[in-house]
């Protein structure tokens, strides 16, 4: 299904957003989004704890100094054409989040449904048709409610947020809603969000209109696109039209 | 929708069976099967409570899900070991009698499309039958005649509900309900389909509890029921495995905090906040651990021992291991273990940290059980129950392979990162070190094999046999030793050592080939553990039992009766089992040797250097 | 397609003996059952499911004895109940005059949050009996009782002819879904390891 006329405007919108807050180059905070380095090692951590989930540590923190060492590292990287960026996904449990990871990093569609637990972390690099490459950092979180407490873990920092829903179901298009506001509230200014109808190939089933998610998507300055992970309809369009929004450093 | 959704009696024909209970046989119950809890002040009990009514035990007649015509049964909580022998035989001929289907159970078919395993359905055993996997909405279910962890069956069933015959057949069902009632878990059937039958648990909980008691057990027939309560969430046990009571209730116990290692005790808040509250979405999602543990008790000795076992590994590759494990250990992270399947590669914690036994057994389970940690590398919130109940640690887990996974455990929310670099640094060392290809060809071809057992001292290598000798053992194995075992009929041990916190057990063998015959010698080991245990008759030190509660079946299905020796010292732990016709001197002899076999491969079998580790 | 998030209510039905609490039951769950363990543990129950626009339910019905000797079953009893069903006979006035002690019995016993709004149905039972000649609690006055009661939804209902009972139970899922709290998150305990980083180590060894 080609990205909606439409949806285009919107991410324009969202682009613009983005420019707007972006950060400077080979900063980690506020967006999260930094350059890439190939020899950094990880970039784009959270800065700190959350409050309600802190226990501080017993045990010296000895990482946190080297970590600065790698941030400092990496603002020395002047490479424009190499974007880095931390991507989180979002969405009630079942809405098909590490399907559509698992398409785009793998090609692989596993009909059996396989529970994620806490967050799984992968990375894929697309390139672009302007020779830039981008390499998604992709936090796929769990979307059962005991971990909901625990998004923020996984969001914050983060540069793109992808909030999901099943088009089958009207109740995780609402879960949907709820993760955007959660963003909005407390994840990075300039985050850049989508909005992710996937199980495109139930439409016979289908319980929530393209229209209604849409207009939705428009209001909350998302981009909206719809996927089917089991046919691979869309999966790399999403991820492309994603890195399309990337704010670049300035050259 | 259907029509046999609700039901709320198990066993509509156990009540006719009920007033013929003599009025004798009932007080018998009265003051066997209920004990009072230690805490309920019993004489501030009001006097009209002190003893419950006549028929609330008609009521726990009513809650067993045995077959018509069991004699009722009175017997003492802690008398569970004297059990009948018949109990230990093959369900199977009892799951073959043509039951009365409940009316209108929509399960008319079921006899029919299970009839044609019924081979299988012998083995299935806690299983029970199987039944078609045309349900999607079913859950699924290790299947218990399974080896080990490496191959499950696993069985997916139509919403089974108490209505259902497959149901009660289940020889062992265990749930969780909160203390409003509403269900949470349950091994067997569709929770929401057994909304009544909890809500029955909790109502015969609160009756009792009203009183001032608190109710621990019930024998109905030659079922037991088990209850534990745990603040809001109670537990329940239905078997007629005949394990002993002490047994279930550590079943029980290591269920609760595995629900602990995925939600942490603030749950209980909830509760206190909302009596009302839901759980089971809380839960979404791991069924299938609680399943794996609840198979794991009939397979898995680290259940009832208390300890954990290592993969037998050269001394050396061990070292290596534990050498990189404790450097990342000194740079904040408070656990690194390494596992292959459930045994212990090597661990390390940062100073004055200790890990439990249990909480090792419970997070190896959920990590084992859980697909998506298999998919990628993953960071979890996950609690130690036993290192500290009320909070969540994060956890780090990449699998190295198929069957070694790496697991670092951190206190701080934000260690992801460098967890990671901690992983990328680890398994460069152990992929450069060999110790992955030697874990791999350890877990293939080593390992303790009755054997193997040195008959003469003097020859002894000090080594374990593996790698070359194990090639020339295999043509051995299935030719002269088929049917025989070890020498002197040495069939199997366990030795435990108590410093270590560890236990190396012999590989099966044969006459132990039937996945079956393993799961009974499991539940020997475990009746003699705790029969050894019991505080009542005082730690015992050795015990040699030849008697018809330890039938263990041979591949043939004809009645073995092993002869059980356990030996318990300040240092170690013996469990053995022989062959029926071992004599005691010459079995006592022969666990001399295996004490000396294994400390003379001590250092291949334990992990040493772990001591922060006792607890 | 099921709804993805099924939803427990636990349901308690509380009236005199004698009001036809069962027999209500049995015509709701299209099942007979017969007394199970209310003569010994007070209540007996049932499930059934109830589907409301995509939302699948589970009703977990407490059917409890009317007998004196169980008037007081315990706080552990209707601890955690989601909706209260209240009965009587409209043949007989007693049953009526004593909804009102089943109702303070309730809200004292169960202690809800907010017992002003806590959801109650009223059944008004055996309209059918006699063609209707001897009731003796008119509809008015039963009506009148709900409204100065938080307007706690009203029906009659007969078992003998299955009325009006699926609505009530309707009704009852309806209600436990507009009041469907919000969301909460779950949130573990904040405790900070760095005080005690110490294994608890006698909690709960129970070798």
């Amino acid at each position: 299904m080609p990205i909606p006329f439409h949806s285009l405007r919107l991410l324009l919108t969202a682009l613009d957003l983005a420019h707007t807050t972006r950060c400077r180059p080979g900063r980690a905070k506020p967006s999260g989004l930094v350059l890439w380095d190939s020899s950094s090692v990880e970039l784009g951590r959270p800065a700190s704890s959350l409050p309600q989930m802190g226990c501080s540590s017993s045990l010296p923190d000895r990482n946190a100094g080297r970590l600065d060492g790698l941030n400092s590292e990496n603002s020395m990287a002047t490479d424009s054409k190499n974007i880095r960026v931390k991507l989180v996904l979002l969405g009630d449990s079942g809405v098909g989040k590490s399907c559509i990871v698992l398409r785009f990093v793998r090609g692989q569609f596993d009909p059996t449904s396989k529970v994620t637990v806490g967050a799984s972390f992968l990375s894929q690099t697309l390139a672009l048709e302007d020779s830039t490459i981008v390499k998604f950092e992709i936090w796929d979180t769990a979307g059962q409610e005991r971990y909901a407490s625990l998004a923020p873990l996984y969001y914050r920092g983060a540069a793109v947020a992808v909030v999901v829903y099943d088009i089958t179901s009207q109740e995780t298009f609402k879960k949907a809603q709820y993760w955007v506001k959660e963003l909005q509230k407390h994840a990075s200014p300039g985050i850049i969000m989508a909005l992710v109808g996937n199980k495109g190939d139930l439409h016979e089933k289908r319980a929530v209109s393209s229209q209604d998610a849409m207009e939705y998507a428009e209001k909350n300055g998302m981009f909206f696109i719809e996927t089917s992970a089991k046919t691979a309809n869309n999966i790399n369009q999403l991820f492309q039209e994603i890195a399309k929004r990337l704010p670049r450093a300035s050259s | 929708m259907d029509s046999d959704d609700v039901v709320a009696d198990p066993d509509p024909r156990q009540s006719d069976a009920t007033p013929g209970a003599a009025p004798s046989q009932l007080a018998q119950m009265r003051s066997l099967t209920l004990e009072v809890s230690n805490d309920a002040a019993g004489a501030e009990q009001p006097a009209g409570n002190r003893s419950l009514p006549a028929d609330f035990y008609e009521a726990a007649d009513e809650i067993e899900v045995t077959k018509k015509g069991c004699p009722l049964v009175g017997g003492m909580a802690g008398s569970a070991s004297r059990g009948e022998p018949e109990d230990w035989k093959e369900r199977s001929e009892l799951d073959g009698e043509a039951l009365p289907s409940p009316s209108s159970s929509g399960y008319a078919g079921e006899r029919g499309s299970s009839g044609g395993s019924n081979g299988i359905e012998e083995e299935a055993d806690d299983g029970g039958p199987l039944l078609p996997d045309d349900c999607r909405r079913g859950k699924r279910h290790f299947d218990e005649s399974e080896d080990l962890l490496s191959s499950y069956r696993i069985v997916f069933l139509p919403d089974e509900d108490d209505a259902s015959i497959s149901w009660r057949n289940r020889k062992k069902h265990f749930f969780i309900l909160s203390h409003s009632g509403k269900p949470i878990y349950s091994r067997y059937g569709d929770e929401h389909k057994l909304a009544g039958f909890s809500a029955t648990l909790q109502a015969i909980i609160s009756f009792v509890e009203n009183g001032g008691d608190c109710i621990k057990f019930v024998r109905a027939g030659n079922h037991q029921v088990i209850f534990l309560v745990k603040g809001p969430i109670y537990l329940v046990c239905i078997s007629c495995t005949e394990e002993p009571y002490e047994a279930l209730k550590r079943q029980l116990e290591l269920i609760y905090s595995q629900l602990l290692l995925i939600l942490t005790k603030s749950v209980d808040r909830c509760f206190e906040k909302n009596p009302k509250f839901d759980m089971t979405p809380l839960l979404s999602g791991t069924d299938e651990v609680f399943s794996s543990l609840c198979h794991a008790f009939s397979w898995n000795p680290a259940t009832f021992l208390h300890a954990y076992t290592c993969l037998p590994l050269a001394y050396s590759t061990r070292q290596a291991a534990s050498a990189i494990l404790q450097d990342v250990a000194d740079s904040g992270v408070l656990f690194a273990l390494l596992m292959c399947e459930h045994k212990v590669v090597s661990l390390s914690g940062a100073q004055k940290a200790s890990l439990h036994p249990d909480d090792m057994l419970l997070l190896s389970n959920f990590v084992i059980s859980t697909e998506s940690f298999r998919t990628s590398e993953s960071f979890s919130p996950i609690c130690l129950p036993r290192y500290n109940p009320m909070v969540f640690l994060y956890v780090y887990v990449h699998f190295l392979d198929v069957d070694t996974y790496l697991m670092l455990l951190s206190t701080s929310s934000d260690s992801f990162y460098h967890l990671k670099d901690c992983r990328i640094h680890i398994e460069t060392v152990l992929v450069k070190s060999n110790v992955l290809s030697e874990v791999q060809r350890s877990l293939l071809h080593s390992g303790l094999h009755v054997e193997d057992l040195p008959v003469d001292f003097s020859l002894r290598s000090g080594s374990l046999p593996h790698h070359s000798a194990m090639e020339k053992a295999i043509p051995d194995i299935s030719s002269s030793h088929v049917g025989i075992g070890g020498p002197s009929g040495l069939w199997h041990f366990i030795y435990k050592s108590v410093n270590l916190d560890q236990y190396a057990s012999s590989e099966f063998s044969s006459p132990l080939n039937s996945s079956t015959g393993r799961k009974r010698l499991i539940r020997a080991y475990q009746k003699l553990y705790f029969s050894m245990h019991d505080t009542r008759t005082g730690p015992h030190k050795t015990q040699f039992r030849r008697d018809e509660d330890y039938v263990i079946y041979n591949f043939h299905k004809t009645p073995n009766v092993a002869v059980l020796l356990c030996w318990i010292t300040q240092d170690f732990e013996l469990y053995a089992a022989f062959d029926p016709l071992a004599e005691k001197a010459i079995a006592i002899k022969t666990c001399n040797r295996v004490c000396q076999w294994v400390r003379d491969v001590e250092n291949e079998i334990f992990l040493f250097g772990a001591a922060p580790f006792s607890w | 397609m099921a709804s993805r998030r099924r939803m427990l209510l636990k349901v308690i039905i509380l009236g005199d003996s004698g009001v036809g609490k069962t027999s209500l039951m049995n015509q709701y769950v299209n099942k007979k059952f017969s007394n199970q363990y209310k003569a010994t543990i007070g209540a007996d129950f049932l499930t059934k499911e109830v589907q409301i626009d995509d939302r699948l339910f589970t009703l977990q019905i407490w059917d409890t004895a009317g007998q004196e000797r169980f008037q007081s079953l315990g706080v552990a009893f209707y601890r955690g109940a989601d909706c209260c069903v209240l009965v009587y006979d409209v043949n007989v006035m007693k049953s009526f005059d004593n909804l009102n002690n089943w109702r303070e019995e309730f809200l004292i016993q169960a202690s809800p949050s907010d017992p002003e709004n806590f959801p109650f149905i009223v059944l008004g039972n055996k309209i059918d009996i006699d063609g209707g000649n001897s009731r003796v609690v008119s509809q008015k006055k039963a009506k009148a009782w709900c409204a100065s009661k938080g307007n706690i939804p009203y029906f009659e209902t007969s078992a003998k002819e299955g009325f009006n009972i699926e609505a009530a139970f309707q009704c009852i899922a309806q209600n436990a879904l507009k009041n469907e709290p919000e969301e909460d998150i779950y949130l573990p305990d904040t405790i900070d390891v760095s005080g005690g980083a110490r294994p608890q180590q006698s909690s709960g060894c129970e070798c």
